[in-house]
């Protein structure tokens, strides 16, 4: 095929470029022109990420060719910035010239992992220009309407909504435009409901670190970076759910000319998977695939278009076997389970059992035991950025591995231990992430694959998935079927609770051990439980495995038990949210199995959000059809024990000051978009009374940082912040103790080892400290001031930072320090007694109020109110993205989300049929700040990234209830479901 | 993904891409047009090996990109953009619902490249047919897709049919039929110009009477001051999501008697009835004509059952609407 020359003007800029006419707009400029500023989501025109304005107007360059643009003016989002024909801004977070929809998505907090935000710039300046041309504010479904043509996994849509008006008010001010709007904007102040005073950072609102990289397209995310002519990988996928290999022939695609490699499972020895107790995964299958989608084999070639090639030109014969597709039928006996290797007679992976106090009694006790069976699909994380992974390799056959990883060193680990290399001998990074979820926080076979291309042929490697195979790879929320029973008193509260559950693991492992017990485990709090048991199975079977997403294992029990509770209510008359004040945990107590409460502000959680939402004067008060339900619940703030079991600290963050005084923080933790970065140098500043400007955090890298586990399990915060601000405690005690040198001032009294947290009144141990261990936020005030570039002591004198840096710089050359968080001992010393144990829990209300239409049985979420104590919002901003973002993702949940499977193919694996809420989709969101400050968190902070998703889902069904009279139990709750409920309600009637 | 190897070609004028086709034909390659490629485009990329040698983009032929009003009639060209369609305050005085049709499609994006003539060329759906290779090869092929059957017909159906099942999705179809609109198609030899209700075929495949080589130049609406129309959607979310229906019903008001029903999202063809009403029960008589022709199956989010149930809701909804907007201008 002949390329042909495409002319096109971009930015305002003519550009060149001979290329073969199936080249679309997305590939000229990020493959021809380097402009990676715009993200590929999808690549078929069904999730609007790859937005470009096309004469101005949004449009898909992914279904563009770019030999057919002709003409027409092309604008990315590296032209918004700093062109000249664009509106300026002057940015104090920036020395770049940022677009008013720039500057406003910064400010508003309205960018996360930042993968949609170069879209939703461009559909702001095309927005911008029409509210210029109607010269009068836009009203709120004008902003739904801009930006519903790209999908935005992060915010819940809630922020980008807050900045488009934001954008819209200072265009029109500029334009002397002020006029009057033609619908009722939504509130856009940002306030802080919390005591700050005194604090330099903390506690307000603060955009990420990256968000002006993010916003203006020079954040770098894993597919951007430019190797040295990568070979490009491709992975076969197995068409079939069950099969035997009964051969592989490569040699077809080992001869076409600029193919580098093929491997197959034969290329690899070891198996590997997250949890050290189910390693059951090959990185190409061995012998037997055991799902559709599961890699077979794979080429490296020196383009992608003879690597797909190749990819046909492999001959794998298979003998297909029968597949086990259904979780009940993993349970019965067979001849052929699918990992035979357990030498099991059934499919089943792990049962876990316990049973804490005396359930049967408390049923007894009950004025009331409701009981019921729930079903959930399996749901997908639907992240927008795909996994991708790039492999560098030096002349000494040293590595870098790039990669789209929630946990750099669980990569780390799991590539020296599959591949034998030495892990001094190759380094993981994280680059920019567009989303996780803890769809990135496993180990995968692709990652594997391409360090092993890499090994073989010596060149750098490219693999980056393509959406289909995002949802094939899934890890995503089991598919689950339960069965619970609640006993409930008027006056003695839950005297018991007791659950049966089958979880649908998939073909392998992953987390799966963990989502078992946890599916139990975390329905612990937020009551008071004395009686409780359950029994979860997890079963394989042949369709693409389950792990770990937001709420992990959490949230379909909760579901279950929060309706029961709202049905129990309901029988016994008693007010679903006044019944639930007397039922919570208390602070500094512990549960039946054995947790230990530190915080709990639940109680004024849900007095808050009684009020903000008006309960009282709506329940059971709305006319048919409209309705209110609560639902309340718990989560972890990081597990308590490590998975691979040792005796480091779960977090460790080192510190450096040089000789230009600035600060350097170096942390394992991966920031995903959630702001982890921002959250670390936010610890710094405050202790250190230092500007974010001074403050660089560097990340996610296995080379420069020491270890942490990662992302995932809601640990971040509490443990690397913890970390971070003990090792900025320890630097503040450097830089005073040279202060006072230099002043000639004695040093002050240091209070940091001085223990803050009774151990033994919060229901725990002493960790196993070494000597200098600081504890968990310990106090740092040490009556020196500083603040401004200098360090002032207790008697008023003053020195500037920079003579401090280099006087404590004197005879040391350099300032290094390092902080570490390792988690008290607890817990009970029963089998399984680990699982769900944290240092801290967070709590949350959740209040839904609903429209049902009952001629189509259609629910329409109209507003939810959310009240969640995460201790102390250290940055209201990314604290409320989380919650915004938590109740998209419940929503999807209750009302449409749900991997279809065929014959154990996934039928949906595309972002148009796996639906994901647009921005029509959302309700108003209402926040309240129940802040119980927590002793051992960093300055008062814990959970907040996951806990809040799970009581969305039962709060609209309880809503449904009290709408219409009818409930359901088996999600999404979709309006075929509804209508037919109402149709047996009216035939019962 | 990477689309598959062709030929693009990007003609200035009809005369030039008649003449190409020609060429084309004599040499026997293949060929498809390429309007917005919103449909196309990602059709080709999910299954590279059906790509066309050629494909012949009416993006450079600004004849098509024109709306001539001549006296009681618009001719919309073929590459007109939903999002203008949507936004031009011409058609919306005269054609509101055909306005609020464009304006409920997929997004922002997608309205501004793809186009009306497109719309009404726009592939038929399937969950056996839009899916990626790797999908594909998890079970027999369709008749979409090559094969023997349509996998969404048990064996057990009576009078299992030879056709493809695949549903048509076209937005902008239901109100056209319903406005009585007509294409005018060429062949670079002979011009026709067929009623829209003509278009359309019973198979999957076909979808339509265009001949090889033809083109959907114009859709042409006549301008009817009496009459009334009502458009409704169903779908899962507001943004991105094809009808699950998509229904317009209209009336003339000078014929009260008659109402006019096009349903889009459950058959290969758009359905379109002119029904004689009696004025105490519209609705009945309505779904009395309507429903048997119906035949939803499992291709959509929503159950088969409920779609059924859905177009008497949405009929309901329409009649409702236009009973107590007779004298208004029929924007709902």
């Amino acid at each position: 095929m002949q390329p042909i020359l495409v002319s096109l003007n971009v930015n305002d800029r003519r550009y060149d470029r001979a290329v073969l006419p199936a080249t679309t707009l997305l590939e000229f400029i990020r493959d021809h022109l380097g402009l990676t500023g715009t993200k590929c989501g999808c690549d078929t025109g069904e999730c609007g990420i790859c937005t470009v304005l096309v004469d101005g107007k949004p449009t898909l360059s992914c279904l563009l060719l770019a030999g057919n643009v002709g003409e027409s003016k092309v604008l990315t989002v590296e032209g918004v910035l700093g062109s000249s024909s664009h509106d300026r801004v002057d940015n104090a977070r920036s020395i770049l010239p940022l677009h008013p929809i720039q500057e406003a998505l910064v400010e508003q907090g309205a960018i996360q992992c930042g993968y949609c935000t170069p879209a939703m710039v461009l559909n702001g300046v095309a927005f911008l220009e029409k509210v210029k041309k109607q010269g009068s504010l836009p009203g709120p479904d004008q902003i739904k309407r801009a930006i519903s043509g790209t999908i935005c996994r992060c915010t819940g849509y809630t922020k980008i909504e807050k900045a488009f008006l934001a954008a819209a008010k200072s265009v029109l001010k500029r334009s002397g435009l002020d006029g009057p709007s033609d619908g009722t904007p939504p509130e856009v102040a940002m306030e802080s409901r919390q005591s700050i005073e005194g604090f330099l950072h903390i506690g307000k609102p603060i955009p990420l670190l990256s968000a002006v990289d993010k916003v203006s397209g020079k954040a770098k995310y894993t597919a951007d970076l430019k190797l040295t002519e990568p070979l490009i990988v491709k992975l076969l996928r197995s068409p079939h759910p069950s099969a035997r290999i009964v051969s592989i022939d490569t040699k077809g695609a080992k001869n076409l000319s600029g193919v580098k490699a093929v491997l197959t499972g034969a290329d690899f020895e070891r198996s590997f998977g997250v949890l050290p107790i189910s390693r059951d995964e090959a990185p190409l299958a061995k012998n037997v695939v055991r799902y559709v989608g599961e890699p077979v084999a794979a080429v490296g070639a020196i383009d992608e278009r003879t690597a797909n090639q190749a990819l046909l030109a492999i001959v794998v014969v298979y003998d297909r076997q029968e597949p086990c597709l259904k979780a009940e039928q993993a349970l019965e006996p067979t001849d052929n389970p699918i990992h035979p290797e357990l030498k099991k007679t059934t499919n089943l992976h792990k049962s876990v059992e316990q049973t804490f106090g005396d359930p049967d009694r408390g049923f007894v006790e009950a004025d009331l035991v409701v009981e019921h069976d729930f079903t959930f699909p399996s749901l997908s994380h639907a992240f927008t950025e795909p996994h991708a992974v790039q492999v560098e390799i030096d002349g000494r056959g040293d590595l870098t591995v790039y990669s789209s990883t929630q946990v750099p060193h669980y990569l780390h680990r799991s590539i020296a231990e599959v591949l034998a290399i030495p892990m001094d001998r190759f380094r993981v990074i994280k680059p920019h992430l567009g989303g996780g979820f803890g769809g990135k926080s496993d180990p995968f076979a692709h990652e594997i694959v391409a360090v092993k291309f890499a090994l073989v042929t010596g060149r750098n490697i490219r693999l980056v998935l393509d959406r289909d195979e995002v949802f094939y790879t899934h890890h995503g929320r089991h598919g689950t079927s339960l069965s619970m029973k609640l006993g409930v008193h008027k006056d003695k509260g839950i005297t018991a609770l007791s659950a049966r559950m089958l979880i649908d693991g998939g073909a392998y492992g992953s987390f799966g051990v963990v989502t078992s017990y946890y599916n139990g485990v975390l329905l612990q709090g937020p009551y008071k439980i004395a009686n409780f048991s359950f029994h979860c199975d997890r079963v394989y079977t042949n369709k693409p495995m389950c792990g770990a997403m937001r709420g992990h294992g959490g949230v379909n029990p909760r579901f279950a038990s929060e309706v029961l509770l709202d049905m129990a209510c309901h029988d016994l008359k008693l007010d679903p949210c006044a019944f639930r004040l007397g039922q919570f945990l208390e602070p500094n107590s512990r549960t039946a199995n054995e947790f230990r409460i530190t915080s709990v502000g639940i109680a004024e959680g849900l007095n808050q959000a009684m009020a903000r939402s008006a309960w009282k004067e709506k329940h059971r008060k709305l006319p048919f059809g409209k309705g209110i339900g609560v639902a309340c619940g718990f989560f972890i703030s990081g597990s308590a024990l490590p998975i691979h079991w040792n005796e480091m600290p779960q977090s460790t963050v080192r510190m450096t000051i040089d000789y230009d005084g600035g600060v350097t923080l170096y942390s394992g933790a991966s920031d995903i978009g959630q702001g982890s970065d921002t959250m670390l140098a936010q610890m710094a500043g405050e202790v250190l009374g230092l500007p974010l400007s001074m403050i660089r955090v560097i990340s996610a890298d296995t080379r420069l940082c020491p270890i942490d586990y990662g992302s995932y399990s809601s640990r971040v915060t509490f443990m690397a912040g913890n970390a971070a601000r003990n090792a900025a405690i320890r630097m503040r005690k450097l830089l005073v103790k040279a202060a006072c040198a230099l002043l000639e001032h004695p040093l002050p009294e240091d209070r940091s080892s001085v223990e803050t947290v009774d151990y033994f009144r919060q229901g725990g141990r002493r960790p196993k400290f070494e000597e200098s261990y600081l504890g968990p936020n310990p106090d740092y005030r040490d009556g020196v001031r500083i603040s401004e570039g200098r360090i002032q002591t207790g008697d008023g004198r003053s020195v500037g930072w920079l003579e401090v840096v280099r006087k404590a710089l004197d005879h040391k050359g350099s300032l290094e320090t390092s902080g570490v968080y390792i988690s008290p001992k607890m817990g009970g010393s029963f089998k399984g007694s680990g699982a769900g144990l944290s240092p801290s829990y967070s709590f949350t209300v959740m209040i839904s109020e609903i429209e049902v239409n009952p001629h189509t049985g259609r629910i329409r979420v109209e507003r939810v109110t959310c009240a969640h104590d995460c201790g102390f919002a250290l940055n209201p901003l990314a604290v409320e993205g989380q919650l915004e973002g938590s109740i998209h993702m419940g929503i999807g949940q209750a009302l449409m989300e749900g991997i279809a499977y065929k014959n154990g193919a996934t039928q949906n694996a595309s972002f148009l049929e796996y639906k994901i809420l647009s921005a029509h989709e959302m309700p108003e969101i209402i926040l309240c700040y129940p802040n119980s400050g927590e002793t051992e968190g960093p300055f008062g902070a814990k959970e907040v990234g996951e806990g809040a998703l799970a009581p969305v889902v039962p709060s609209i069904a309880n809503a449904l209830f009290d709408a219409v009279g009818v409930r359901l139990f088996d999600l999404p709750l979709t309006p075929d479901k509804v209508l037919a409920a109402l149709a047996q309600q009216k035939g019962e009637n | 993904m990477l689309l598959g190897n062709f030929v693009l070609h990007r003609p200035r004028t009809s005369g030039e891409l008649f003449a190409l086709i020609a060429e084309l034909e004599g040499k026997n390659e293949s060929f498809s047009f390429l309007s917005g490629g919103t449909d196309l485009i990602p059709n080709l990329k999910r299954v590279p090996g059906q790509t066309p040698g050629h494909l012949l983009s009416l993006g450079g032929i600004s004849r098509l990109k024109r709306t001539f009003w001549f006296g009681n009639e618009v001719d919309i060209g073929a590459t007109v953009s939903l999002s203008e369609i949507a936004e031009s305050l011409q058609l919306g005085e005269r054609f509101p619902a055909l306005c609020q049709a464009a304006e409920l499609i997929a997004s922002p994006q997608i309205r501004s490249s793809a186009t009306i003539g497109g719309n009404i060329n726009a592939d038929n759906r399937c969950p056996y047919y839009n899916q990626a290779p790797l999908n594909r090869a998890s079970h027999e092929a369709c008749f979409k897709t090559g094969g023997e059957h349509c996998p969404l017909l048990k064996i057990t159906d009576s009078g299992v049919s030879p056709l493809c099942h695949a549903r048509a999705i076209a937005d902008l179809v239901p109100v056209l039929l319903v406005l009585e609109a007509t294409v005018k198609l060429n062949d670079g030899r002979t011009r026709r110009r067929i009623n829209l209700s003509d278009y359309f075929s019973d198979d999957g495949i076909e979808r339509n009477v265009l001949k090889p080589g033809e083109l959907l130049e114009s859709v042409v609406i006549p301008f009817e001051p009496s009459v009334r129309i009502a458009y409704r959607k169903l779908r899962v979310r507001e943004a991105f999501d094809f009808p699950s229906l998509g229904l317009a019903v209209g009336y003339r008001m000078d014929e009260p008697d008659f109402i006019l029903v096009a349903l889009t999202g459950t058959n290969p063809r758009p359905l379109f009835l002119k029904i004689a009403v009696s004025a105490e029960d519209r609705l009945s008589s309505v779904q009395t004509e309507l429903l048997p022709l119906v035949k939803p199956l499992r291709q959509d989010f929503f159950p088969p059952a409920y779609r059924r149930e859905m177009i008497s809701c949405l009929l309901a909804e329409c009649i409702a609407a236009l009973e107590t907007d007779r004298t208004l201008s029929g924007r709902l």
